[in-house]
Order: C-alpha cells, then sequence, then structure tokens
C-alpha cells in the first residue's frame, strides 16, 4: 500500500450565487482513516462531501482522490468521471434505494450496468454483500417493504459493490427512528475496522464517537477545529464548537 | 369558385331577430295564449298549420355548410342567404301569405329534428321524395326534378356508370340516395361525406376515383373546374319535396296547392333558370301524380333495429374495426412522439426545449378538428401532400395527443425525486443511463394511468375523423340510426361496443399496472 494520503484537499472554495458556503477546506486522509464532519446545519458539510464525487463543481482550491486531480470550475468527462464515482462511493441521508428493484437488484445496478460485470458475478456479489450488511433474507424485498435501518444497509451494499477506495456517507443515521440507527452505526463501525475510508457528515455523536478516527468542526464554511473524537468531545478548544456540541447532546 | 364555406354564425343571429319579429303579430302575449287555448279546443292536436298561420312565418329547416346551389352563404358576400331553395321558400311562403325563415340544422339530423328539437315547421333540404324518407315523414309533391350524376377527374377516359368503377373508390353524402346506391354495387369502396364540397376536393387530389351526387350539386361544382368532368349522363332520376311531420294534412294540402301554383304560373321555372337548373324534367313537374302505391307514412312501423341486430351488429362491429385501428395507430404515434417530447422538454438543450414547449402549446390549445382539416385538406392544397384519409387520421390523432402525452410523461419524470438521479450518477451511471434506467421507468409507472384515460378518450375522439370521409363507429351509428329511425336501437348497440372495448382496455392496462408494480 502506497504511503502517500489516499484524500488530498487545500483551499476548497464553493459558493452558491452570492453565498459563499465553503470558504476553505484543507483535508488530508489516509487510507483506512474515518473522518467525521460535524457543525451546524447549513455550514457546508454536505456541500463539502458533494464535491468529492463532484455532484458540485468547487470553485477553488485543489482536490485529490487517489489518482484523480479535479480541477475547480470543471466537471471531468466520461471514463474519469466514472472512475471518481467508483473510487468515491456515496450512501445519502434518505437512502434513494431505487424503488422499482429489489434489494439484490439495487446493489448489482452499479455492477451490472456500469462496469459490466456478467450477471453470475453480479449476483454473487450482491448476495456477499447483502450478507455483510445482515440482509440475507431480504434479497428479494422491494425497499418500500423493508425498514429504513434495512433500507440504508441495502444503500451501502449498493455504494460497496462498486469496489470504492473511500466511502461518502452523508448523515447516514439522521432519517431514521433512534432505535433503528445502531444496525446502521454497527454496519459501518465493522467496515472502518475492516479498513475502509470514510468520510462522514453527521449529527449522530454516537457514530461519530465509535467511527471516527478524527472529527472535523465545520463551521461558516471553514474547518473551525479538529481533532480525535474523545478530545473533542470532552475538551473542544472553541466556544463555537462547545457550543455545537451541548446543543446536540442537550 | 371558393369551395368551402364555413358555417356563418351570422345566420343564426338573424334567426333570433326574426324570432323578436315575430312577436309583431300578436302584440299582447295573453292574446296569443288565449288563442292557442282556443285552437286547441278546436282542434285535439295543434295543428302546425295554424301555427304558421298564427304566428306569421313558415320555419324551414335546412342545412347552409357547403349548400350550393341550395341554400348558401355566397362568398363574396358571406352575411346573406341564398340558393334555388331560399327562392323556392321565399315564394312558398308569399303564397301561403307568411314570412320565410330559414333554421340552420345539421344535413343529417334534419329528419329526426323534425319530429323534435329542430325548431322548424317543415324541411327544404333537397329530400328525395324517395319509398324511404316517406317512410319517416310526410312529403309535398315535387318542387324540383334531379338525377344522379357520376364525376370523375377531366384526365380519366373511364368511368361512365358505377360499375365501371370496379373496386374503386366512390364519395357520396350521408344519407342520401347517392350513398344507397353505391352502397347497393358490389366491391365499391363507398366514402362517406358530410357535406357536398369536400368529396370534390378529394376527387381532385385522386383521394377518390369519382363522386356520385345529385346534379345541380355537379353542376355547380364542375362550373370553372377544369380537374374535374361529369361521366356519362345523370340517371335514377327522383324529386325533391318539402318534408312535413306525419299528421300535418292541412299543412301539406296548402303547400301541394301551393307548390303547383308556383309551378303552372312560372315562377320556380323563373327561380330555377336564375340558378341555371332549368330543363326538361323540371317542365315536366306539374304533370306529376304520385305513384298510387304510395302509402301514408302512418301505415308503416318504424323498424327495430334490436330485432334486427342480426343485421345491424356487423355494420357496426365494422365500423369499430376502424374506430379501434385508427385510435390504435394514432395513440401509438401519441404515445411515442410524446415521449419524446417529454425528454427534450425536460433533458435537450435550450432552444430544442423551446421547440418542444411550443409544439405542446399549439397542439394542446387548439381544436382537434381544425388540425384535421388542416392536415387533411390545408397540406394537400399547399404543398400537394396528398395524404390518404386513414394516414391523415392517424396523424391528426397522434400528433394532437402527443401534446397531452408529453405533459403526462413531464409530470411523471418530475415526480421522480431528485435523489434517484443523484444516486444513479453517485454509481457513475451517465445521465442518459440513469434517465434510461433509474428515471424513465418509475416515471412511466406514474403516468400509466393517465395513458390509459387518454387511450379511452382518443377512442371516443377518433369519431372526429368522420368529417373526412372514414365511416367509423359513431358515424355509422348516425347513418344506421337514421336509415332506421331507431335511434335508441343502434345507439344501444353502439354504445355497448363502445363500452366493451373502453373496458377491455382498462383492464388491459390494469393487468399490465399490476405486472409492473
Amino acid at each position: 500500500m502506497s504511503t502517500s494520503p489516499l484524500v488530498e484537499i487545500r483551499g476548497l472554495k464553493k459558493q452558491f450565487g452570492s453565498t459563499r458556503v465553503l470558504r476553505g477546506i484543507d483535508l488530508t486522509q489516509v487510507r483506512g482513516e474515518c473522518v467525521a464532519l460535524i457543525g451546524p446545519s447549513g455550514c457546508g458539510k454536505s456541500t463539502f462531501l458533494r464535491c468529492l464525487n463532484q455532484l458540485e463543481t468547487h470553485d477553488a482550491g485543489t482536490v485529490r482522490i487517489s489518482s484523480l486531480t479535479l480541477t475547480a470550475g470543471e466537471t471531468l468527462h466520461g471514463r474519469s468521471l466514472q472512475q471518481l464515482r467508483q473510487t468515491a462511493g456515496m450512501v445519502f441521508q434518505q437512502f434513494h434505494l431505487f424503488p422499482h428493484r429489489t434489494a439484490l437488484e439495487n446493489v448489482m445496478e452499479g455492477p451490472l450496468q456500469v462496469l459490466g460485470t456478467p450477471l453470475p458475478e453480479a449476483t454473487a456479489l450482491g448476495r456477499e454483500l447483502l450478507a455483510k450488511v445482515g440482509l440475507t433474507d431480504r434479497a428479494h424485498f422491494r425497499p418500500s417493504q423493508l425498514s429504513g435501518g434495512q433500507q440504508q444497509r441495502v444503500a451501502i451494499a449498493r455504494a460497496l459493490a462498486m469496489r470504492p477506495e473511500i466511502l461518502l456517507l452523508d448523515e447516514p443515521t439522521s432519517a431514521l427512528d433512534p432505535e433503528l440507527r445502531e444496525e446502521v452505526r454497527d454496519v459501518l463501525v465493522r467496515l472502518g475496522d475492516e479498513g475502509m475510508t470514510m468520510v462522514v457528515v453527521t449529527h449522530d455523536m454516537e457514530l461519530a464517537r465509535r467511527l471516527a478516527d478524527r472529527v472535523l468542526f465545520l463551521c461558516d464554511g471553514l474547518v473551525a477545529e479538529s481533532g480525535p473524537p474523545d478530545e473533542m468531545f470532552t475538551a473542544a478548544k472553541t466556544d463555537r464548537a462547545r457550543e455545537f456540541l451541548r446543543r446536540v447532546r442537550a | 369558385m371558393e369551395p368551402f364555406y364555413p358555417a356563418c354564425p351570422g345566420s343564426r343571429f338573424r334567426i333570433l331577430k326574426r324570432f323578436g319579429a315575430c312577436g309583431q303579430f300578436c302584440t299582447v302575449p295573453s292574446l296569443r295564449v288565449l288563442l292557442l287555448y282556443l285552437l286547441s279546443l278546436v282542434a285535439a292536436r295543434a295543428d302546425t298549420s295554424a301555427d304558421i298561420q298564427l304566428r306569421g312565418t313558415l320555419r324551414w329547416g335546412g342545412d347552409a355548410e357547403g349548400g350550393a346551389p341550395y341554400v348558401y352563404h355566397p362568398p363574396n358576400d358571406p352575411d346573406r342567404l341564398i340558393g334555388f331553395e331560399v327562392d323556392f321558400a321565399e315564394a312558398l311562403c308569399s303564397r301561403l301569405g307568411v314570412k320565410s325563415q330559414f333554421v340552420q340544422f345539421g344535413w343529417n339530423n334534419l329528419i329526426p329534428g323534425l319530429q323534435q328539437g329542430g325548431n322548424y315547421d317543415v324541411i327544404i333540404a333537397g329530400l328525395e321524395r324517395s319509398a324511404e324518407n316517406l317512410a319517416k315523414m310526410v312529403m309535398s309533391r315535387p318542387y324540383f326534378a334531379f338525377g344522379q350524376q357520376l364525376v370523375t377527374r377531366a384526365d380519366h377516359i373511364q368511368p361512365l356508370h358505377l360499375a365501371d368503377l370496379g373496386s374503386g373508390s366512390v364519395g357520396v353524402l350521408s344519407g342520401s340516395s347517392s350513398f344507397r346506391l353505391a352502397s347497393a354495387q358490389p366491391g365499391l369502396q363507398v366514402r362517406v361525406y358530410d357535406d357536398n364540397v369536400n368529396y370534390f376536393r378529394d376527387l381532385e387530389l385522386g383521394r377518390l376515383d369519382a363522386v356520385l351526387t345529385d346534379t345541380p350539386i355537379a353542376q355547380v361544382n364542375l362550373a370553372g373546374n377544369a380537374k374535374l368532368r361529369v361521366a356519362g349522363p345523370p340517371f335514377e332520376f327522383g324529386h325533391y319535396a318539402v318534408g312535413l311531420r306525419a299528421g300535418d294534412t292541412n299543412l301539406l294540402n296548402r303547400i301541394n296547392a301551393a307548390i303547383e301554383a308556383l309551378l303552372l304560373d312560372g315562377t320556380l321555372e323563373q327561380v330555377y333558370r336564375r340558378y341555371g337548373l332549368w330543363n326538361a324534367e323540371q317542365a315536366a313537374l306539374p304533370a306529376w301524380k304520385p305513384a298510387s302505391s304510395e302509402l301514408p307514412p302512418t301505415s308503416r312501423v318504424r323498424r327495430s333495429a334490436l330485432r334486427e341486430w342480426r343485421t345491424y351488429l356487423p355494420i357496426l362491429l365494422r365500423a369499430a374495426v376502424t374506430t379501434v385501428w385508427v385510435t390504435c395507430a394514432g395513440m401509438t404515434l401519441a404515445v411515442a412522439w410524446g415521449g419524446l417530447l417529454a425528454l427534450v422538454r425536460q433533458y435537450a438543450p435550450k432552444p430544442l426545449r423551446w421547440a418542444a414547449i411550443a409544439y405542446i402549446e399549439v397542439f394542446r390549445g387548439t381544436p382537434l378538428l381544425l388540425q384535421l382539416y388542416f392536415i387533411y385538406f390545408g397540406l394537400a392544397q399547399q404543398f400537394g401532400w396528398n395524404l390518404s384519409a386513414g394516414f391523415a387520421a392517424v396523424l391528426a390523432l397522434g400528433l394532437n395527443y402527443a401534446a397531452t402525452e408529453a405533459e403526462n410523461y413531464r409530470a411523471g419524470l418530475e415526480a421522480v425525486p431528485r435523489g434517484q438521479t443523484e444516486a444513479a450518477l453517485a454509481l457513475g451511471m451517465t445521465r442518459a443511463r440513469a434517465i434510461r434506467r433509474v428515471i424513465l421507468p418509475q416515471a412511466l409507472r406514474i403516468s400509466l394511468p393517465s395513458v390509459t384515460n387518454d387511450f379511452i378518450a382518443m377512442f371516443k375522439d377518433s369519431s372526429i375523423v368522420s368529417v373526412i370521409g372514414l365511416l367509423e363507429l359513431t358515424k355509422e351509428y348516425q347513418i344506421r340510426g337514421l336509415d332506421t329511425g331507431d335511434y335508441i336501437g343502434v345507439g344501444l348497440m353502439t354504445a355497448a361496443i363502445y363500452f366493451i372495448l373502453s373496458y377491455a382496455a382498462s383492464l388491459g392496462v390494469a393487468i399490465l399496472e399490476r405486472r409492473l408494480r
């Protein structure tokens, strides 16, 4: 394994109209590291995540993910864009499973359609990943027949099916009832233990505490503070972070 | 000459004005009521003859749409109403001592309208004094003699007779004696028209091999038209007569006497000469005597189409085949073209998107009938695009419904959450693949119920294509209803066919929907 970082971001900026959402974010992340982004709503956490797989295009700064360099103001084309999306898998707050396909078909869709994996192999991979998220017996269920927690686990399996190097998770537990969050946290923590690199945007401090090697506190488009979760949650240095943490825990 | 007379709304206004004038006869309304009451004591049933005298006007029903030389608005003065029947009616009314008042009514429905709903006392509309018509109403002595005239293109040597046409096509007026004659000719393709103008146009364009029509119509429409010529001499001579309600014996006697007088004193000769219609047959009219075998209409029984279902059901089913294929082909076009329009409107670059929006708004915002005329007659006239009636019908229905379908699909596309596209893109799909694999399958499921509705709506809307001569189910209903006078019996059979077909379509889609879910 190469020793150079998997992700290197310098001075990433993004604005929507006249609103400057991200004002210069730096992040260096090595393979196997899990980073949690926390911060008040509207501070640009999700936008930052979406800039990494180019669902949004950043306006300034340099971004390198694995072997791909993202240029400010430009979207990658064709194969490189596909390679970026394959390298950086994404899991959404609202799951966004394809409702007209079964759980297994959802997981197989990427390999079949994008990678051109033959059907038997894609099926085997789908079953393996469903087993990994504990849903072997739900393979032929439609998303509408699954609970929120089960849907999110299918969504994680769907992202993993592309064999990504890094997983981008946008509030993966926020849409779930509290009792269903634990099953998703367990799956993610296990993935982290197996060495998956992850960036997770979350309001779920329990998830951040269990999953993250490092927590970044974003405020007004900048990283206000960062550090290991224990340190951050017990002894935040900035007032803004302390204030935020007190409110999310109350 | 201008071959196309749009129905003029002016005539209706004129009717209203004349209604206003008729109040002058009895200035005090209660006096009129009293008179009517006294009258009802004398006769058990109100006599139309007395009504007319009381009112001071004879209201006669006719159709001015494409009605030259009978009743028409001259192109150079579209507010006026002229024609040999207008002049005949004026002369008749002045003999009866009343004013003449024209009532516009669709040709197809003139006879049923006489019994009720038509607001006219008699029909003067080139009605043939045929056994068929005599079975439905009382008819006066003839006021005009006509024959059947075959018309063909000037560059055709043949045909001279109907039989020469073989399996060719002939255009006729619906419910006319020409229709009856042409239908009796085996192998001939009969195309039915609602007016006396458009079949000549189709003949010029080569869409028909011949037209069979009454001599006056042929005479007027061939004047100055180098492209058409009469084929062979007139045949099957007959007479036009005034149509009256059964039981109007007083009025019948007065009208008969008036017609005889007008024939004898040369008034009608003057009228017919004015329109270039005077000939030996007209000169023989004063000597006319009713055939001894002629029975009064009251002694005839109305035919029951339900009892004769073995005859009428196959006829209606044959027409239903046209309805079904026009609808299926039209809907196929609408679905394909509408789908493309929706995709362009939703995903294409701006100029294309605007073009799609413009198309949708124009085709949704103008009447289907107008589009059908435009495609069938307009394109032929302007660009020489000589489309067959079937093709034009499918094209008009398809292009019109495509606009509706496009909006259906757009609603479907917009109902698919944005996150679905993002999830597909995040998996590495291209935008096109995301649309095809993820968005379209979901959008189609959302749109399907509306598509079913439109299919059933088009099924019924397809009756409009009869205006370009396609004999579909509703038209066949009109014709057979008129034939038998049994609008309820034929109507029930027709309605049953429509219902069974549209219900089958709903069931089919319901099964499809269940399978897609």
